[in-house]
């Protein structure tokens, strides 16, 4: 990867060159020409050395061009692969807290301009600079007395793209903090639409505005700065053709004074990149802190768990910032068999189920068999206890996959007979098993996702399964049908569902309950 | 239904001339400084004459072109904002119209990007891309009509990329087409998988899967990778075409003046011949022809992304002048709908209505299969969606829309908002009602609760608040009864409560909407509510059930 940014790098440095000298060569050219003509006397100038170098010069420029956006995406593309593992890793890591769909998408764009780091930004500055570098140097060999009017040059330009990186990052900064401004005000606005009617909300919706036109103002700013930077260099160039003309020597006045005039009249043309270069890296995100240390997961399930299985809880809850303060439940199961956790919404029945596998920080003591839990590892625990979330993720992917991401060593029988007793005996076929699910594949009903989370617990070797809600979004029939799923699930392995819906035909036996009303029971299977 | 960008133009089309005027005196002023330039180099170095650089000349001009780009901008920003305030008039208008039907119906990542990124494409391609549209019809013909006059050849060289040009991009174009798409698909797909994963990420990890996903991530990145190197080698050729020409004619133009000034080519610049200044003149003009295109170019995913976003909010936010229902608002008495049809804010069809009746003081139950048509309805009689119907009556009136009604509704569903302010800003109470406000929690329930908060009506909510689902409930119920609406509208309020929840809240529902007109929509039958109407969903149909 490094020698293809490098080869990018020099391919950029020539596509630039090639056309300054381009343009040099070509002004210095007609001038000799001109002269050479004038004077008649055609031996002694070698005009046709010039006119090819001018040919080969367009062929390099086109050559190097072409490569360059090749080479450069090529780089591009690796770099995003391997930005994104990073990224990834991370993630699974838990070093970062992505956990909705949008955010997700936003680290998507933003893995997308960073990986052009190089190629957009870098690259394009490093070629600038030496091309200014460059150009110094051979007017100081071609003209002594002119050279300090050059490097003037080469250091104004400098400055002038120093100070609009500064202000254009300042402007930007200010840009996006208005927008999201905006942004926060508009979704509160937003959300309480039911509200509208009752209050009078003319106040709200001019503040909005208000806030829309400034975001809008900063933005359109800091938008104008780059061509009026353009414009200030192009300006730059023209005024200095005067200390360049007044520093020659009416002796000196030869063909050649042709090419500092050239190269400074289209200063615009060749500084454009490097302009766009600080534009861009104006926007680029911030994903340098990432940790690839590789992440490896054991094959092994936990086999030395075999039913029955005790989980003994005491003063247990799942700790979350806006729980009120229970006081955790205390209550031993004992598997095989069928438990029901109820209680009012919203007050930590889920984050419980999350604090058993380790997914969220807990208080009080769970212990399986007599091992206290936060001895295993997190991939132990998982091993342990299946967690089928409220709201699950179905993977963009086959229905294979995402079922055999529960099971990897699952055959397709496997996976069939689950869907069946998931309730989902549609989708219990080979060719369905192919089907791509999720982000731009079949969508799928709420009822559908729940018996696909339901097929994946099925699924899963280990001994605890907890249920986060599976009768949600069923209808009375398709619930009364998982009934007898769930049974036979309860005769091998100790399941708990969270639900606050039960079925008429329940036998409850109350276990155990905490001061927020949570209560435990043990369903009669 | 109007076009959002043809329902944007008529404020600013005025003003685009002004940006193409400016931009050409600016490329003016700037040629005319060439041809100073280029006299005076022909003037001292071919024909050896003693005149000084036109200094003063040069300072000015270089002022003049900065002075004028700065105009430029303070009329772009101008215009900008005109076309930003016509934006959001109407978009605020329409949201005020449609409400949380509308806000629903989109995506929250929708109502975001349409601010951020569709509403500044569409304003740069009026407002950028139309103008460099107008510029490359002006521009060339300009350096065409100058350049022609002094060296024949030279113009036709520039005259013959003229359509060869466009043809040229046309062709590359057409014939990458598929391997651009194929390359886009690509990239969205590994872009699909990544964020799909990260978001993903607490089911992956209680799945163990974490490794697994990350190699299949690698793998599959790297297979694509290599396979799109082949594909690539195509890519950048209509890229590159412009390039071509641009390069390709300089250098042609460069070599055959030089060869015109030697006499080796004896033709090119009418019978004057070919002189140093003219020469200069002509390779100095040269890249002007191109750089209009070459900009244009660059602006050429403007016009993508604003004909994309046009799109996407056609339908959804109707770009014609909502018209203000004059009718004088009376309080609701009764409704009647004949054979009306609601229909999808993307113009899809969605229900049909035969004979429905409304009577003030009715508890109308609204059930069916499962499906969107019951929320629609509700939305409908709220006064947010439009009826194509045969006749609707309102109060005794035949009236065209159902929005007057807006004003005069309490929408009950599942997640009452809350926003971030006191315990009386979340009731939408100003301050002078203080037992008006207490005496309505007292009413639901949350008596207690109240009193235990620190600062009373004063202490501070959250959006995320930590009440239970139960009494965000009972809260929506409070503010019910502090607001005087003569119609409520209840989705399903109870379905995602417990059982004990569901038994402590409704008598308070039934309560709170006795002598209110109500319609519920719940799955169960709910007797102990007192419906005296049954209306029924039946896939695409709503009909009334006589009990």
């Amino acid at each position: 990867m490094k020698t293809r940014a490098a080869l990018s790098l020099v391919l950029l440095f020539t596509h630039l060159v090639s056309a300054v000298a381009l343009l040099g060569l070509s002004g210095w050219f007609i001038a000799a020409c001109a002269l050479a003509g004038q004077a008649g006397v055609l031996a002694g100038f070698n005009y046709v050395i010039p006119a090819a170098i001018i040919r080969f010069l367009a062929i390099i420029r086109l050559a190097s061009g072409y490569f360059e956006k090749y080479l450069g995406h090529l780089h591009l593309l690796d770099s995003l692969r391997q930005i994104r593992f990073d990224l990834l890793a991370s993630v699974f890591r838990g070093g970062l807290d992505i956990q909705q769909a949008d955010s997700a998408r936003t680290l998507q764009q933003q893995t997308e301009q960073y990986a052009a780091l190089w190629s957009a930004v870098v690259s394009p500055l490093i070629s600038l600079g030496s091309l200014m570098v460059g150009l110094a140097v051979l007017l100081t060999f071609l003209f002594p007395n002119v050279a300090w009017v050059w490097w003037a040059f080469v250091l104004i330009v400098a400055a002038v793209l120093v100070g609009y990186h500064q202000i254009n990052s300042r402007w930007t900064a200010q840009a996006d903090a208005a927008q999201a401004e905006y942004l926060r005000a508009q979704q509160r606005w937003l959300r309480t639409s039911v509200l509208w009617s009752m209050t009078d909300d003319q106040q709200t919706r001019q503040d909005l505005e208000r806030k829309a036109l400034l975001a809008g103002q900063y933005r359109r700013r800091q938008l104008n700065l780059m061509p009026m930077t353009e414009a200030l260099l192009q300006t730059l160039g023209l005024v200095w053709t005067l200390p360049v003309l007044m520093t020659v020597t009416p002796q000196g006045l030869t063909p050649l004074v042709v090419v500092p005039l050239m190269i400074l009249v289209s200063v615009r043309d060749w500084s454009l990149p490097g302009v766009s270069a600080i534009a861009q890296s104006a926007l680029m995100p911030d994903l340098s802190q990432t940790d690839s240390t590789p992440l490896t997961n054991t094959a092994s399930h936990a086999t030395e768990v075999t039913a029955p299985v005790t989980l003994t809880l005491t003063q247990f809850a799942g700790e979350r910032s806006s729980a009120s303060d229970s006081d955790g439940l205390t209550v031993q199961l004992t598997g095989p068999g069928l438990y029901l956790l109820t209680g009012p919404t919203g007050l930590g029945k889920s984050s419980l189920l999350q604090g058993l596998t380790g997914e969220l920080p807990s208080r009080g003591e769970a212990r399986l068999n007599d091992n206290d839990l936060t001895q295993y590892s997190s991939e132990q625990r998982r091993q342990r206890l299946h967690l089928a979330e409220q709201n699950g993720h179905v993977f963009s992917g086959t229905l294979r996959e995402n079922l055999m991401m529960s099971a990897p060593l699952a055959t397709d029988d496997d996976c069939c007979r689950a869907l069946a007793q998931a309730g989902l005996r549609d989708w219990a076929e080979p060719d369905r098993l192919a089907q791509w699910l999720g982000d731009g594949g079949i969508p799928i009903s709420g009822g559908e996702r729940k018996r696909l989370l339901l097929a994946r617990a099925v699924l899963n070797p280990a001994p605890v399964l907890l249920l986060d809600e599976p009768l949600e979004g069923l209808d009375r029939q398709t619930q009364q049908m998982l009934m007898p799923t769930l049974r036979h699930l309860a005769q091998t392995k100790l399941v708990l569902i969270v639900s606050h819906i039960s079925l008429p035909d329940w036998q409850q036996q109350m276990l155990a309950t905490t001061g927020s009303r949570l209560t435990m029971s043990r369903l009669q299977v | 239904m109007n076009s959002p960008m043809a329902a944007l133009e008529p404020d600013i089309s005025a003003g685009r001339w002004g940006l193409v005027a400016l931009q050409l005196s600016r490329s003016l002023l700037l040629w005319w400084w060439f041809y100073r330039l280029s006299s005076w180099l022909g003037a001292v170095l071919q024909d050896g004459l003693d005149q000084p650089f036109p200094a003063l000349t040069t300072v000015v001009v270089g002022a003049v072109l900065f002075g004028l780009r700065w105009l430029e901008a303070r009329l772009r920003a101008h215009l900008g904002q005109r076309v930003q305030q016509a934006f959001y008039q109407r978009f605020f208008s329409e949201l005020s119209h449609r409400r949380w039907a509308l806000i629903r119906y989109k995506p929250v990542t929708a109502w975001q990007d349409v601010c951020f990124r569709h509403l500044p494409a569409m304003e740069s391609y009026l407002l950028d891309y139309k103008t460099q549209q107008r510029l490359i019809a002006i521009v060339p013909l300009l350096v065409l009509g100058i350049v022609f006059p002094i060296s024949w050849l030279a113009g036709l060289i520039l005259l013959v990329t003229l359509p060869l040009l466009p043809l040229f991009m046309w062709l590359v174009g057409a014939g990458t087409a598929s391997v651009q798409r194929k390359h886009m698909q690509v990239l969205n797909r590994l872009g699909g998988f990544f964020a799909d994963r990260v978001a993903g990420v607490s089911t992956v990890r209680l799945l163990n899967q974490e490794a697994d996903q990350l190699q299949r991530f690698d793998r599959r990145s790297r297979q694509h990778n290599e396979r799109l190197a082949d594909v690539l080698k195509v890519a950048f050729l209509s890229s590159s075409v412009l390039d071509f020409f641009a390069t390709v004619s300089m250098a042609l133009i460069a070599v055959l003046v030089g060869f015109s000034l030697l006499g080796e080519v004896p033709f090119g610049f009418y019978d004057t011949g070919a002189t140093l200044s003219s020469g200069l003149f002509v390779l100095l003009l040269a890249p002007a022809f191109f750089a209009e295109l070459k900009t244009l170019g660059r602006l050429y995913h403007v016009k993508a992304e604003a004909t994309a976003s046009a799109d996407l909010w056609q339908h959804t936010l109707s770009w014609v002048e909502p018209e203000h229902d004059k009718s004088l608002v009376k309080p609701f008495n009764a409704l009647t709908i004949q054979h009306a049809e609601l229909f999808g804010f993307d113009d899809q069809y969605l229900l049909q209505l035969s004979e429905l009746t409304l009577v003030a003081g009715d508890r109308v139950l609204l059930s069916g299969a499962s499906g969107a048509g019951k929320t629609v309805l509700l939305d409908g009689l709220a006064g947010l969606r439009d009826f194509r119907h045969d006749t609707l009556t309102l109060n005794g009136q035949s009236v065209r829309s159902l929005s007057s009604l807006r004003d005069q509704v309490f929408y009950l569903d599942q997640h009452p908002p809350f926003v971030e302010g006191t315990v009386r800003d979340n009731l939408m109470q100003p301050h002078g009602y203080d037992d008006d406000c207490r005496r309505a929690l007292t009413q639901v329930g949350l008596g207690d609760w109240l009193a235990q908060l620190d600062a009373g009506l004063d202490s501070v909510m959250a959006e995320r608040t930590p009440l239970s689902g139960g009494q965000q409930q009972k809260f929506a119920v409070a503010r019910l009864l502090l607001f005087d609406a003569p119609v409520v509208l209840l989705d399903e309020p109870l379905a995602h409560l417990s059982e004990p929840e569901q038994s402590d809240l409704l008598p308070l529902l039934v309560q709170a909407t006795e002598g209110r007109t109500s319609v519920w929509i719940s799955h169960h039958d709910l007797p102990s509510v007192g419906f005296n109407r049954h209306w029924w969903v039946d896939g695409e149909r709503v009909m009334e059930v006589a009990e």
